[in-house]
């Protein structure tokens, strides 16, 4: 760890080139023992795995501007001396915990994490068997005879809601158990872990992450957006693909059918198959859900009047 | 949160000394001094008060890395404790202890029912007290005393829960109920790094268990081995009992520990008397016997053997030229 002698010279600003060889190498030392990311240094765009010493050296700046604007130093002589080089680590590990935390909560949930979390709440709360070499869940003990056929289970789980994950969604795992405990009562079958993870991952709602990254040049995340009001953008998103006509049809379906027709009457009106007009609504339906879930009801309500108005602008 | 919990179960420090030979920029360096160049004008070269008062409960003392238990077994810990005393200095056969919650600085680990102290200004950073870390450690542990903190929440004292619901560790069954994965680890990882103080205590009791006799006891060990000698008591006839008496001051038996173990290059007896105790090491070779505070004790020497006398109870090193190191007795 760090030698007293130095953090004391560096904290005096008279820091030596033996004392900052030696800062640079133990935060080196750390970064390969714990395989630090590279995306904890702010700003950097080079996506190699394998950290140069300068990008160590641009890291160990980072980390100490950081404890200064956190008067992480303000009190040093109050910590004892034997504990002073314990101290510096601890803020550094801190540091690199909240950097992490910061660059996965803009990434959401990755698959290999909701892999890790399935199978750990697979061993955790349901029955495990392994079937012609493939582990299968179940609520309950099972025989081969009851798995339901991969059509048969995809069906049976199409009409769960999808769980939005959120910038301010900070434990997956309760996420996870959710949507595990949902696919397998929906399936009424026992499924393969495989299968379960790819079924999970796919139930997440994770647009909060896509919106923000679709416009990268944007600084707004979609909580900022939703907490101006403003959902200029995710509508955007939603209406791109809307030809005229489809805007029209979708426009008087869901906010001016005061006649309130039936899909067949509506498919009549706009000389269409009522299959095909089915498929516009349903299709336009999962978009929407894909890209925004209100937080509240009040919130909900502002979205869909300036989806309405969108659709009507769209529609002329 | 990972990090910190692969931090902590690393036992970081044992890393202390490894660095790897590394080129650095001169750029680098300069920013760096830069940085610190007006932040810090006076250093305070003062420190903490270097003062030891009288221990007591709600100080926080910082605990010492290294010591050797009662039964003469080197124990370190790679990283450093802090901890707030919870009780008054209580009494086991004569040795002093007390109880300890041990202070972690990683406060993002926390619950709601943490106790924080998020002022920097008492011990130079915020800290958590990991009130369901309660340990016993012998006082002699402590090593500086660092400040004093009130509980926010007396409540969640275990003495006092006991005594306000009648039912052990009450309060503690009910905050570990919603824990996170990580806040459930973190816990398991800090009760497990606090073996260390409660290992005191029960080093102590141990020795306590198997000493030879009930009013004294004797154990030796070298190279991370124990040993109790066995005691004897031999009656002498008349004759023997008064040469004895006239050498030892004992009268009837003759009573004595014997640490007579073939690993060893020499046979040790161990007596008691009102003096104190008495060593004798049964070689004609050089020996030393030095005290915990490193002074050298007083040796009477002849042919066969060294005799060391008047010696109270306590941790004691004998340095003989064949033992790799010192062998340690402990006299109680």
């Amino acid at each position: 760890m760090f030698k007293s002698e130095y953090i004391n010279e560096l904290i005096s600003g008279k820091l030596t080139v033996a004392g900052y060889k030696h800062i640079v190498s133990v935060v080196s030392v750390y970064i390969k023992k714990y395989n630090w990311p590279k995306s904890i240094i702010i700003s950097n765009s080079d996506f190699s795995k394998y950290w140069t010493v300068e990008e160590i050296e641009e890291f160990v700046h980072q980390f100490f501007e950081w404890a200064l604007t956190k008067n992480k130093f303000q009190y040093l002589n109050k910590i004892p001396e034997n504990y002073q080089s314990y101290y510096l680590s601890q803020i550094l590990v801190s540091f690199v915990a909240n950097r992490i935390k910061e660059e996965q909560k803009k990434a959401g949930l990755s698959y290999d994490k909701c892999r890790e979390l399935v199978t750990s709440i697979s061993k955790e709360n349901y029955t495990i068997n392994v079937i012609d070499g493939v582990e299968y869940i179940y609520n309950k003990h099972f025989t081969a005879k009851e798995i339901l056929t991969d059509q048969e289970i995809e069906l049976a789980i199409s009409y769960l809601p999808r769980i939005p994950i959120l910038n301010s969604t900070k434990h997956y795992k309760p996420l996870v158990k959710l949507a595990v405990e949902d696919i397998l009562n929906a399936a009424a079958s026992p499924i393969s872990i495989k299968k379960m993870t790819d079924k999970v991952f796919q139930l997440f709602d994770q647009k909060g992450f896509i919106v923000a990254n679709i416009k990268e040049d944007s600084v707004d995340t979609v909580d900022e957006l939703i907490k101006s009001k403003n959902f200029d953008h995710v509508i955007a998103r939603i209406i791109s693909n809307l030809n005229k006509n489809d805007a029209k049809i979708l426009s008087e379906y869901f906010f001016k059918n005061e006649e309130n027709l039936s899909i067949g009457k509506m498919a009549e009106k706009f000389k269409m198959p009522k299959s095909t007009l089915h498929q516009k609504i349903d299709a336009f339906k999962k978009v929407l859900r894909a890209y925004y879930i209100p937080v509240n009801e009040e919130e909900g309500l502002i979205f869909i009047k300036q989806l309405a108005e969108a659709l009507n602008n769209s529609s002329n | 949160m990972k990090t910190i919990l692969q931090f902590l179960k690393d036992n970081a420090a044992k890393e202390a000394d490894i660095t790897e030979p590394i080129k650095v920029s001169d750029k680098g360096l300069e920013n760096l001094r830069d940085l610190f160049r007006n932040e810090f004008p006076i250093v305070d070269k003062s420190k903490y008060l270097r003062i030891h008062p009288q221990v007591q409960r709600e100080q926080i003392w910082s605990v010492k890395t290294e010591y050797v238990d009662f039964e003469g077994l080197i124990q370190e810990i790679p990283d450093p404790i802090l901890v707030w005393i919870s009780s008054e200095v209580k009494q086991l056969e004569g040795e002093d202890y007390i109880r300890v919650y041990p202070i972690s600085p990683f406060t993002e680990l926390s619950t709601e029912d943490d106790e924080i102290c998020e002022d920097s200004a008492l011990i130079g950073f915020p800290f958590l007290v990991e009130l369901w870390n309660e340990q016993p450690m012998l006082s002699e542990l402590l090593d500086r005393y660092l400040g004093f903190y009130k509980l926010k929440n007396e409540n969640f004292l275990i003495e006092d829960s006991l005594k306000s619901v009648g039912e052990p560790r009450a309060e503690y069954s009910k905050s570990i109920i919603g824990l996170t994965p990580e806040q459930e680890e973190f816990r398991l990882i800090e009760i497990s790094r606090a073996k260390y103080l409660n290992h005191s205590v029960l080093s102590l009791l141990s020795f306590l268990e198997n000493r030879q006799e009930q009013n004294a006891g004797v154990v030796i060990s070298w190279n991370d081995k124990i040993e109790y000698p066995q005691f004897f008591t031999e009656q002498h006839n008349g004759a023997l009992t008064l040469l004895i008496a006239a050498k030892t001051a004992i009268d009837k038996n003759d009573e004595y520990w014997l640490a007579d173990n073939p690993e060893l290059p020499f046979k040790i007896f161990i007596r008691k008397d009102k003096n104190g105790f008495i060593i004798t090491v049964m070689t004609s070779e050089k020996v030393r016997l030095v005290d915990q505070k490193n002074t050298e004790l007083n040796c009477e020497l002849d042919t066969q053997r060294s005799v060391f006398s008047n010696i109270d109870s306590g941790i004691y090193r004998l340095f003989y030229q064949g033992l790799n190191s010192p062998l340690k007795i402990r006299l109680k």
